[in-house]
């Protein structure tokens, strides 16, 4: 009677904590999180929206230094080769022992070669393709702003709804359509912004379903 | 000399310097230019105020002022200067679900009292803001009007009011709970996330909660924000809600745009909360104020209304129109008003106009300094006005004051103004200055003052409710600060995050300085020129084979003849030239106009993000969450505040479980 006491405490003391984890809401949201890990992450999402836009910092990230690099080179570059061809010759005959006649003709020609280079070394210290090209940056890291924080919206907004899904499932055909379709239209715009790709991920990592050859 | 400097700093429009101006009454906190004799003629002009000579007596008056009040304003401002050397804003208070906080209001008796208001719910606090409890939830569907726009008000789809004797919130039927987060009731059964109340987002069909929309940062420093922030836009959801609070007697009046509602001041839960109807259909109100005789006047939009002993509405005495009234205040025992045609006060003869503020002006507040002075918040401005009894009112002083909503009076005199550029403080050295210490959303919709007590000044808003206090003081209750370094361990602070988002900048404000340096040192270097140039000779022997009968090429001789190399500088003095005469470079002025821009999208942007997301945090920590659905929802909401944050951060701030490993417990 007294081991089974014992042996009763301990199921009771090693049980509680899992039945605690069970009825925790926080776990069960975590867990219910944790059955989308298969998707696409927002990041990855984020990565692709900004590589279908062009607006990832890769893109952008090196035009201020070739601005500046650039006039390190010479702004204007002017070169030119003339040949001149004089018509002068000079004709002198030789007579050898051998008998043989040579005859010596000069002709006189010209090679002049010119280069020309012209840089504006202010440019090195203040240059005006700098300010265009931070400028033109600002307005694509604002779009890129724009664009990725539509991304996070529909993204999550997905995410509630699946998540509403597998909480509620539809009772009815008619909600389970409604529901299926505002899940699809938020796919479609996050495809819309990722060109296809968010799609073709999700389909990609989707499981197989269990038993599925 | 001092106030011609003045003057021409902060625009003000009324300042009369004169030799025989009077001196100031220096205890005075606004400095004021006192006048004893004011311009006989109704002024309609405020800005074309004319000195007027002092009467002997007034003079002799004035200086003895000033002798006795020396002393005074020394102890003032020594003691103001040392009190508010490190004064800073707290956030506190429930976390704003759709378009922030709209109205405050302190006690009278006991400052660590508050009442704040959001649209639609309004909740009171016993110790200065550290914990709240809802007092009064107004229903959203409850008798909306709206005006059609030809003057006529009909009532839209109105909610039949039950025994006016009963308590007139909204009664939690059988499925609604109660959120612990911001006391509110709510239904859990509504699993749609589009709020009435919430914007939508035309992408998505989503809501979108203000002040976290990234496309509506553009708007931030909208003047119209300001009015928004105050419920003085069209805006629907802010017109119809709680635009201001009062403290009256044994009740706090809640004036709203479908009503006025009274609460017992001694409440601390729902329940008490009663419609005060005055007969009719509803009216928007305004303000609420009790005069001198002990009638409580209601400031509507069909004009100065009564409020009778039977509950009933009647119009007042020498209020002879319908004209909407915004605000009131008494200045001695004469009422002061805002209609649509500018100010009126009350007189012998009625209520007469004060030839002050014109229909071109939006003016938002009212705030008594005396008896015969007060104090106009309107369209970036606040102006002194000065109406002696029995002669035309004169505005003494205006200053700009961007944004401006709302006026209160604070410790020792101190004027404050708030509105949707921040808080601004008025000192006699520096006129009035922006107090953003530690405020994260600027576009404020209301002050309450603090007469005592740690907290110094009650401000609400877009980013909730935040308190003005010594900076030692800006420490959590010792829970709070349990569950805030637990919550936030690890995790980014608001300085952090604000930097990054900064650096994430192209360009940044001090860019501009470096390229009007850069530009005004470039013409020092020429341009160059460099010029090379080689000729040469070229000579071709033949040699005849009689043999072959042919000449074949014997020797081929080059020799260069002549070689030149120039290099020419030149110098353009005509950018210098340009630069002093024309002053900054036109790209850098709009460089500089992009990177403040670009700041102020930072501030307005990522402050009240980093801020919801801190608070998030912290309840996350802090609650126990009755559902699954409910923990779902934060936990998908902080990880999108996350998601948007290493957005702006440019993949700095961290989001737990994706770019960071999450810690085993309170991250999503």
């Amino acid at each position: 009677m007294k081991h089974l006491l014992q042996a009763l405490a301990v199921a009771i003391l090693v049980a509680s904590p899992a039945a605690q984890a069970d009825t925790d809401p926080m776990i069960q949201a975590k867990r219910l999180l944790a059955k989308f890990d298969y998707e696409p992450s927002v990041v990855e999402v984020q990565r692709a929206a900004a590589r279908y836009a062009r607006v990832n910092p890769e893109a952008y990230d090196s035009w201020q230094s070739e601005a500046r690099f650039a006039n390190l080179l010479p702004r204007r570059l002017y070169g030119r080769l003339r040949r001149t061809d004089g018509d002068d010759t000079d004709v002198r005959t030789t007579t050898s022992s051998s008998g043989s006649v040579s005859d010596l003709v000069s002709t006189d020609g010209e090679l002049q070669l010119e280069l020309r280079a012209e840089w504006d070394l202010t440019r090195l210290v203040f240059n005006r393709d700098s300010i265009q090209a931070t400028r033109q940056i600002e307005r694509l890291v604002n779009q890129r702003e724009d664009i990725l924080t539509t991304v996070n919206k529909l993204y999550y907004a997905r995410r509630q709804l699946q998540v509403e899904i597998e909480m509620n499932p539809p009772t009815s055909v008619e909600k389970a359509l409604r529901q299926q379709l505002r899940i699809d239209g938020l796919t479609a715009d996050l495809d819309a912004l990722t060109g296809g790709w968010f799609s073709r991920e999700v389909n990609d990592r989707t499981p197989a379903p269990t038993g599925a050859q | 000399m001092v106030a011609d400097r003045r003057a021409a700093l902060y625009g003000v429009t009324g300042v009369r310097p004169s030799a025989s101006a009077p001196p100031r009454d220096r205890s005075d906190p606004l400095n004021s230019r006192v006048c004893s004799r004011p311009n006989p003629a109704p002024d309609k002009s405020p800005a074309r105020d004319v000195v007027r000579p002092v009467p002997t007596s007034a003079r002799a008056l004035a200086l003895t002022r000033l002798a006795s009040a020396a002393t005074l304003l020394t102890v003032l401002v020594l003691g103001a200067g040392a009190a508010h050397a490190e004064l800073t804003w707290d956030p506190v208070g429930p976390v704003p679900s759709t378009a922030g906080m709209s109205a405050v209001v302190s006690d009278p008796v006991d400052p660590q009292i508050l009442w704040i208001a959001s649209s639609s719910s309004v909740w009171v606090s016993d110790d200065a803001g550290d914990t709240f409890s809802l007092v009064l939830q107004l229903s959203r569907a409850t008798a909306i009007e709206r005006n059609t726009g030809e003057g006529e008000q009909v009532e839209v789809d109105p909610v039949l009011p039950g025994d006016p004797g009963e308590p007139d919130i909204v009664a939690p039927d059988d499925g609604d709970q109660f959120d612990p987060d911001t006391g509110e009731i709510y239904d859990p059964e509504d699993t749609d996330t589009i709020d009435t109340n919430d914007d939508i987002d035309p992408l998505t069909g989503l809501p979108v909660t203000p002040g976290t929309d990234p496309l509506d940062v553009d708007d931030a420093n909208d003047a119209l924000d300001a009015l928004d922030a105050a419920g003085a836009s069209g805006d629907s959801n802010d017109r119809f809600g709680v635009s201001r609070l009062r403290v009256l007697g044994d009740k706090v009046y809640v004036c709203t745009g479908r009503g006025l509602w009274a609460v017992d001041r001694t409440a601390r839960r729902p329940g008490t909360g009663r419609e005060v109807r005055f007969g009719g259909r509803r009216v928007a109100v305004n303000d609420v104020l009790t005069d001198p005789k002990g009638r409580t006047l209601l400031a509507t939009e069909r004009g100065l209304l009564e409020l009778g002993a039977d509950g009933l509405g009647q119009r007042m005495v020498g209020s002879n129109d319908d004209r909407p009234v915004f605000a009131m205040t008494f200045i001695g025992e004469r009422l002061v008003l805002v209609t649509t045609d500018g100010l009126r006060i009350q007189t012998s003869v009625g209520m007469v106009p004060l030839g002050i503020g014109s229909r071109g002006e939006i003016t938002t507040d009212l705030l008594s300094v005396d008896k015969r002075r007060f104090l106009v918040a309107s369209t970036d401005h606040v102006s002194l006005v000065i109406a002696e009894p029995d002669q035309a009112a004169y505005v003494d002083a205006s200053w700009q004051v961007p944004g401006v909503v709302r006026l209160a009076m604070g410790r020792s005199g101190t004027v404050w103004a708030v509105g949707g550029s921040g808080a601004w403080e008025y000192s006699d050295d520096s006129g009035w200055r922006r107090r953003d210490d530690g405020l994260i959303d600027r576009r404020l919709a209301d002050v309450a003052p603090s007469q005592a007590g740690t907290a110094f000044l009650y401000v609400v808003g877009r980013g909730g409710t935040a308190r003005l206090v010594p900076e030692q003081d800006k420490l959590w209750t010792k829970r709070a600060s349990f569950q805030a370094r637990r919550a936030l361990e690890g995790l980014p602070n608001a300085e952090e995050t604000l930097r990054w988002a900064s650096e994430a900048r192209p360009i940044k404000v001090g860019d501009a300085q470096r390229w009007q340096t850069e530009s005004s040192l470039a013409w020092l270097l020429p341009k160059a020129y460099v010029r090379v140039i080689s000729t040469q000779k070229r000579t071709e022997e033949f040699l005849f084979i009689p043999a072959i009968g042919r000449r074949i090429l014997d020797e081929v001789e080059v020799k260069p003849i002549d070689d030149e190399i120039r290099v020419e500088l030149r110098w353009d003095l005509m950018p210098a030239l340009l630069l002093a005469l024309e002053g900054t470079d036109a790209a850098i002025r709009a460089t500089e106009v992009a990177a403040r821009r670009g700041q102020a999208r930072v501030r307005d942007t990522v402050g009240p993000l980093y801020q919801t997301w801190m608070r998030k945090r912290i309840d996350l920590v802090a609650t126990e969450f009755r559902s699954t659905r409910d923990a779902v929802r934060e936990l998908i909401s902080i990880q999108q505040l996350e998601a948007d944050l290493y957005v702006y951060t440019a993949g700095h701030f961290p989001i737990l479980g994706v770019t960071r490993e999450a810690p085993a417990d309170a991250t999503p």
